[in-house]
């Protein structure tokens, strides 16, 4: 069974904000497991910029040419969220008590990367906030068509198959 | 497969650039002059690849809401943490995507207007 990439890009997307929420809070897991999925959600945003290169190789190539303004807008939001992803997880490693000590490397601590792992995610979190903001009918349509509409005929709610022209929408609005 | 390994190579140099100019701003005056917290500089008392102890750390963990906050596990407090974070990611997504209608919503409105202003009376056709 050939699964779409609209699937497995809602899928990642959750996993991806659900563990950012989770290492946000470092109180809530612990240390330990605060470290590991921070690095984890590392290799998940590579993954996720993957999913998008095409995406990015257009804009980028149109960036200074003629180009919409809500796809600049957000070009220069995502930008921004890469620099304070790379950041929070280099910042993270350097500040590192539990998964460095682990493979021998013990890091020093040090206040300046403590502040800025802090300011970072701070800032991050409005990032992503208008990231999810900006992609707000996406994630919608996505949810109704692949977490709603399953659940309902799960319960036997006969919910209406998405049109043709609701997926090119969908697909345009990822863009 | 060598098309992943050079968007893989592009993602990794974007990254240590940013990595690379954090480094040249911490080595920077200007970050020097900062305080963040209570010492960018060597820890005091610590020598050539060792750090010294910290006060009541105990293997190698701080205690309970001591420096670097809280280590130890808590649902209760964890998930009443992650209130404040959801409501500001809620909120950002209100306020943008609907003001973001409303300023669509008004803008076809002006235009709608501005061509119905333009049109020549009923009366010259």
């Amino acid at each position: 069974m050939k699964t779409s990439k609209t699937k497995t890009n809602l899928w990642i997307d959750i996993t991806i904000a659900l563990a950012f929420l989770v290492a946000l809070e470092p109180s809530l897991t612990g240390f330990s497991i605060h470290e590991w999925l921070g690095l984890a959600f590392g290799g998940a945003i590579v993954v996720h910029l993957l999913m998008h290169w095409q995406w990015l190789v257009s804009v980028t190539k149109g960036f200074f040419r003629r180009l919409a303004g809500q796809p600049r807008i957000n070009y220069i939001l995502n930008a921004l969220l890469f620099i304070a992803v790379t950041l929070i997880v280099f910042s993270g490693v350097m500040i590192s008590e539990e998964v460095m000590p682990l493979f021998g490397i013990r890091m020093a601590g040090d206040n300046f990367w403590r502040f800025i792992h802090v300011q970072a995610s701070d800032l991050s979190l409005f990032l992503v906030g208008l990231h999810i903001a900006l992609h707000w009918k996406w994630i919608l349509n996505a949810l109704k068509r692949y977490i709603v509409a399953p659940i309902g005929r799960l319960f036997g709610r006969n919910t209406p198959k998405q049109t043709p022209v609701a997926s090119v929408q969908m697909l345009q609005e990822k863009i | 497969m060598f098309q992943l390994i050079k968007r893989l190579f592009i993602i990794f140099v974007l990254a240590a650039v940013v990595i690379g100019a954090t480094f040249a701003f911490a080595q920077s005056s200007y970050a020097d002059s900062l305080s963040f917290g209570g010492g960018h500089e060597r820890h005091e008392g610590a020598e050539d690849g060792d750090f010294p102890e910290r006060t009541g750390e105990e293997n190698g963990r701080f205690p309970e809401g001591g420096p670097g906050g809280h280590h130890e596990a808590s649902i209760g407090r964890g998930l009443l943490g992650l209130l404040p974070n959801i409501g500001i990611i809620a909120l950002m997504t209100l306020v943008v995507y609907y003001g973001q209608k409303l300023l669509n919503r008004r803008s076809s409105k002006e235009q709608t207007a501005t061509n119905e202003g333009k049109m020549p009376p009923p009366d010259a056709l």
